[in-house]
């Protein structure tokens, strides 16, 4: 089946959304192949077309730009999510240091998200392992600032995980209060 | 149900290579395939598992014809729903 069969006989069932969305995913990744196909192909790289900040497909899923935040090659994701869940990740086709490809953890951005044994909020160590109670609000301020952490917690204040370059945050909370 | 898009590099050295792949893809029903370019061959599965994802990649990149396979998209849906 070629590109343009493939994509007609896609063709979803009306009034049912789940294989909607299945259908359109399946078109979206095809779609995401090709073009890393046709790009990877080219011994003249084709002109770098400007992936939008932000839009949403005609199947409803929002398709945003993040960093990958699991290494420092700072590879450009693509993140698809519907209903407030990311249901989708690809390589932006556009970043000139990934060309549409991410390594394995990259592709587990919007998976991990939701990883039943993820952490959701600090918490401290009791002997071997994480304490069954979580360090919450200023207390984990204080607890950081016992150990010396005056400066990490100003960065935190200032820069915050909201941050788009959010990388620091994240990894400097991780680092205070986990180990 | 994972979908995924996977570019497959050919050994373009085999004669008819790129033919011999489509129609061992063609008995796969998991697999939608795509546009070729070159060596460079788009493809998108969609399974009903993670398991059988793992699989059916294992077997893709068994096959004599393909020297690489490359990720460019992953959809998991259904299996964020399980976890809901
Ligand atoms: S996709 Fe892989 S290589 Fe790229 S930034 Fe993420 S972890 Fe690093």
């Amino acid at each position: 089946m070629n590109l343009n069969s493939a994509i007609e006989s896609a063709s979803p069932p009306r009034n049912n959304r789940a294989a909607d969305r299945r259908q359109f995913l399946k078109q979206a990744a095809l779609a995401a192949a090709t073009g890393v196909a046709a790009r990877r192909a080219q011994a003249v790289p084709l002109p770098i077309v400007q992936s939008p900040d932000t839009e949403t497909d005609e199947a409803g899923v929002t398709w945003q730009k993040a960093p990958c935040r699991f290494c420092g090659t700072g590879c450009h994701v693509r993140v698809g999510t519907l209903d407030g869940r990311v249901v989708a990740i690809q390589g932006d086709q556009a970043a000139e240091v990934n060309k549409g490809l991410l390594c394995v953890k990259g592709y587990h951005v919007g998976a991990a998200l939701y990883g039943k044994d993820r952490l959701t909020h600090p918490m401290r160590r009791q002997g071997r392992f994480l304490g069954a109670y979580h360090v919450g609000g200023s207390h984990r301020h204080h607890r950081a600032a016992d150990h010396g952490g005056t400066g990490a917690i100003r960065h935190l204040r200032l820069r915050s995980v909201d941050h788009p370059g959010g990388i620091c945050g994240p990894k400097i909370h991780e680092g205070w209060l986990v180990q | 149900m994972p979908i995924s898009g996977l570019v497959l590099t050919i050994d373009h050295e085999q004669p008819d290579s790129l033919r011999q792949v489509v129609a061992a893809l063609a008995e796969r029903p998991e697999v939608t395939v795509g546009e070729s370019f070159g060596c460079k061959l788009a493809i998108a599965t969609d399974t009903e598992r993670a398991e059988v994802d793992r699989g059916l990649r294992a077997w893709i990149e068994a096959l004599p014809q393909v020297v690489h396979v490359d990720v460019t998209f992953i959809a998991f849906d259904s299996d964020m729903e399980v976890a809901r």
